[in-house]
């Protein structure tokens, strides 16, 4: 019987002070990881040529030194650091130096749901969609269904995704119109990007899936399992997906975090108000605070997922639980 | 096993992609309903020809416009058009230009002085769109707040030097009240603006002012303009809606003053503009009216559709006199004859043709649509100037080089200093400087220019330490010749843009005739002086211009009255209607 995250738990009762100690562990190494980020992070910005307000258009020293005094970025560099912090404490992450009255806190509350939908809805499909694939490819290795699941893996990692995008919208919106063109309003406004967005997902982990498969295909558990009697879907399921499955484990926190903070490409080819775009206009920009806000949240993601994921092993293959 | 696996996946991914596809129509539009392709024909199919027709004709309430989103709408810290599009369309204005006339709005009546330097607008009773009156305190705040040294806004500079209100320079540097300062509600209804000097290139009329109200900002602080909830509108449109990255509703106010004549579009939708594909996608398959901004690749496919839009700007070369402290450098950056030269060498037509579809070949600073001794004549018509032709000139670009390097004593090319060029980090920016490096090196034989590509914070501070030889420029013009003129008179905000004193280009007939021209208050007289001053600064070539910048929009033929930036920074709906 497949084990749940509650029955690994459930298994670690007699020896959950070792397990809370593990998480306590775990939270205080994420706190020391996201405060080193954020120090990393505000000295780098700082050190980047140029400041928030060079643009295209002409400012005078004199325009220049006010609007730095006004956003207090004329003060000593430790000052701003203990200001930030002191802000960053109270979770207010400042406002925008570029984009006047937009928060930093705002940004984020009102683009990452979108992008983490997008994500979420690409890796559901994605993922399922990738591992089958990479199921049958290894199962029909050398037949015809197999070499087409290699051509669409590579056609999907060759092929540039905004071609792919620009295509698709142009044969299935303009000329069939059966899906809008572009802009995030319902679930059918969702479609093209979620597919777009997730074709990557399916060929990269079809391509791990059929070598895993093909790996575990060796191994003399399997051989065993064949002599015990086994059927051949019990096999297949219980044995060979499951051991092939581990190591792909390790990508999928990351894998999730990534996602969930959005695609500056899909998200500029749809029109889709998401957090990928501010990750890439904010750094061109030097607009400091969304640089910053942006990374620490990310940084808690990736940090929370790895976490889970660590968690998550333990479900999946009991030797490697911590207690 | 292996068929039904088979059919999982055939199932999955039929399920994933197309199960609750059918013909797309956007509900929340109107005009994708009428306009897409395939719901336009499943309409007519259904209902006949004879409703089709009924719809041809009808005045639609929405208008769908792709665009840019503004950057902010905190009115003392906007710095860009785009923010523009939105004021203009949401706030009063004391006088709003429309179709490069600037006609009174609030105000009712207004009076100049003897000395020409005290203007008085009476001002018509109006209010926000909640109700709340507007009064002659909310124009003049507008002004005076931009110019607050505490407020940090980059558009004070603007205001001291395009208009010259009394005392607004000593205010923005803290060396006054605002009391002293010549913005001034006399009461609830009358406004005074005075300036320091006469200003012959200010008729009282051509300066766009909105209302601000002080408690509002205050009470915001700054969330000033961040979200609909942290802005006030006054205009034609309230700004109802907008979802960043997405779009902006404009929902019509009806407690506007000309609400009833005016703005006859019930709702402006503007789209985010993202991908120039996706923009004519939406274009031609009916989810939009218009973009405003075409992308190069998309003007044959959308050249049914377009209107033009020539900037008044300049982009060119311009160069470091100071040679970044190298003596040589200085003196070979400095010779006329060098950088005439340089100019001569250019065949703009074939470089802007080749780099840059957006753009236009220009050889002098003052052109296109700008007004010259008439308001309805064209300055570019009615003074001629002795330039560079179009194409260049090798054969005299030659002997300025033999000219320049006889004066410098320097016996080939090969001697000079080495020059670098620096420009933008971007594409267009790279492309452009490859071409002009590559055109100098054939026409010329230059060899000693390098390329200096840097992200655009790093470049404009480079430029604004001097750390360059050669530098393109992108400054933007204005109504009138003088914004350009001001640049560059010594000390000018381009030519000495720290203010450090080192000008690149000095000239003192030049300066006088810029001066003189905020006095001259006969207009043929006044641009004559500009046209002699463009000479001077053409002949002296301090900044070699190449080409300004042409915005082309693309508009459905069912689309009447669409008026885009008679005076920059306005997409003018005001007799706009959409007849589908």
């Amino acid at each position: 019987m497949p084990l749940s995250l509650h029955s690994a738990f459930f298994i670690c009762n007699k020896e959950m002070i070792p397990l809370r100690k593990y998480i306590l562990k775990r939270l205080l190494i994420s706190v020391v990881t996201i405060w080193l980020i954020v120090t990393a992070c505000f000295f780098l910005l700082r050190l980047l040529p140029g400041n928030p307000f060079a643009s295209t258009t002409l400012m005078t020293q004199d325009t220049l030194d006010r609007m730095m005094a006004y956003y207090g970025l004329d003060r000593p560099l430790w000052e701003q650091y203990v200001t930030y912090l002191k802000n960053l404490l109270h979770g207010d992450f400042g406002y925008s130096l570029k984009y006047a009255g937009r928060s930093v806190n705002y940004v984020i509350a009102t683009t990452f749901p979108i992008s983490a939908q997008l994500g979420l809805q690409a890796l559901t499909f994605g993922i399922p969609m990738g591992l089958l694939l990479g199921i049958i490819a290894a199962k029909r290795r050398g037949h015809a269904s197999d070499r087409a699941i290699n051509v669409f893996i590579i056609v999907c990692t060759a092929v540039p995704t905004f071609i792919i995008a620009a295509l698709l919208q142009y044969l299935l919106s303009v000329k069939l119109g059966l899906l809008p063109v572009a802009q995030w309003k319902s679930f059918k406004h969702t479609i093209l990007p979620t597919l777009c967005l997730s074709l990557g997902t399916v060929s990269g982990y079809a391509r791990s899936m059929r070598t895993l498969m093909l790996e575990v295909d060796r191994q003399d558990y399997l051989k065993t399992a064949k002599a015990k009697g086994l059927g051949n879907v019990r096999i297949v399921v219980f044995h060979q997906i499951r051991n092939a499955i581990i190591p792909m484990i390790t990508g999928i926190g990351t894998e999730i975090a990534g996602m969930l903070m959005g695609s500056y490409v899909i998200e500029k080819i749809f029109s889709i108000p998401g957090m990928g775009a501010y990750f890439v206009t904010s750094i061109q920009g030097l607009d400091y605070t969304m640089v910053m806000g942006l990374v620490i949240f990310q940084a808690v993601i990736v940090v929370a997922a790895n976490f889970i994921v660590d968690l998550l092993y333990g479900v999946v293959d009991p030797r490697i639980r911590v207690a | 096993m292996k068929k039904l696996t088979v059919f999982a996946l055939a199932a999955a991914l039929a399920a994933a992609s197309f199960a609750s596809c059918g013909t797309y129509t956007d509900t929340d539009s109107s005009s994708a309903g009428s306009s897409s392709e395939a719901s336009a024909s499943e309409s007519s199919a259904e209902s006949g020809e004879a409703s089709s027709e009924e719809t041809s004709g009808s005045t639609a309430d929405e208008f769908t416009i792709i665009a840019t989103q503004p950057n902010t709408l905190n009115m003392i810290q906007s710095t860009s058009n785009l923010d523009n599009y939105a004021f203009y369309l949401t706030q009063e204005m004391l006088f709003r230009p429309y179709d490069g006339v600037y006609q009174p709005e609030v105000v009712d009546t207004w009076e100049v002085d003897d000395t020409n330097t005290v203007f008085t607008y009476h001002l018509k009773e109006t209010t926000w769109s909640d109700g709340t009156p507007i009064t002659a305190e909310d124009f003049a705040y507008y002004l005076t707040a931009q110019l607050d040294p505490n407020n940090g806004s980059a558009n004070a500079a603007f205001l001291i030097d395009t208009y010259g209100f009394l005392n607004a320079e000593a205010y923005n540097n803290g060396e006054c009240d605002v009391s002293e300062v010549g913005i001034k509600a006399l009461d609830d209804y009358t406004l005074e603006l005075t300036l320091e000097t006469p200003n012959a290139d200010f008729d009282g009329t051509n300066i766009k002012v909105y209302p601000l109200d002080a408690d509002f900002v205050a009470e915001q602080g700054e969330a000033l303009g961040g979200t609909v909830d942290n802005y006030m509108s006054s205009g034609p449109y309230v700004l109802s809606e907008w979802v960043y990255d997405s779009y902006l509703t404009y929902t019509k106010n009806d407690k506007w003053l000309n609400s009833d004549s005016q703005y006859p579009v019930e709702t402006v939708k503007m789209i985010q503009a993202t991908d120039a594909n996706t923009s004519t996608s939406m274009f031609e398959g009916g989810e939009a009216d218009a973009i405003l901004t075409v992308g190069n690749d998309y003007l044959d496919i959308l050249s049914d559709y377009l209107v033009e839009d020539v900037f008044s700007g300049t982009k060119g070369v311009q160069f470091n006199t100071y040679g970044q402290g190298d003596e040589a450098k200085a003196a070979l950056l400095s010779n006329k004859n060098f950088r005439m030269a340089m100019s001569y060498a250019l065949d703009r037509e074939a470089i802007v043709a080749a780099v840059d579809r957006s753009g236009i070949a220009i050889n002098r600073y003052n052109y296109g649509d700008m007004a010259g001794k008439e308001v309805d004549s064209k300055f570019a018509d009615d003074f001629s100037v002795e330039t560079v032709p179009m194409n260049g000139d090798a054969d005299k670009a030659k002997e300025y080089l033999q000219a320049a390097l006889d004066e410098l004593g320097y016996a080939s090319v090969d001697e000079l200093p080495a020059l670098s060029y620096l420009t933008f980090e971007n594409d267009s920016y790279r492309l452009m400087a490859e071409t002009l490096v590559d055109q100098w090196k054939q026409v010329l034989g230059l060899t000693n220019i390098t390329i200096d590509l840097k992200p655009i914070p790093d470049a404009i501070q480079s430029m604004m330490s001097y750390q360059y030889d050669l530098y393109y420029t992108s400054l933007s013009g204005g109504e009138t010749p003088s914004t350009f003129a001001k640049y560059w008179i010594t000390g000018g905000a381009v030519n000495d843009v720290t203010g450090s004193g080192m000008s690149l280009f000095s000239n003192e007939e030049y300066d006088s005739l810029i001066k003189s021209t905020s006095t001259e208050f006969d207009r043929a007289k006044r641009m004559e002086d500009y046209a002699k001053a463009e000479q001077i600064f053409i002949d002296e070539g301090p900044l070699i211009p190449i080409e300004t910048g042409v915005n082309y929009a693309a508009v459905a033929d069912y689309v009447d009255g669409f008026v885009y930036n008679s005076f920059d920074d306005a997409i003018e709906l005001d007799h706009l209607s959409v007849n589908k």
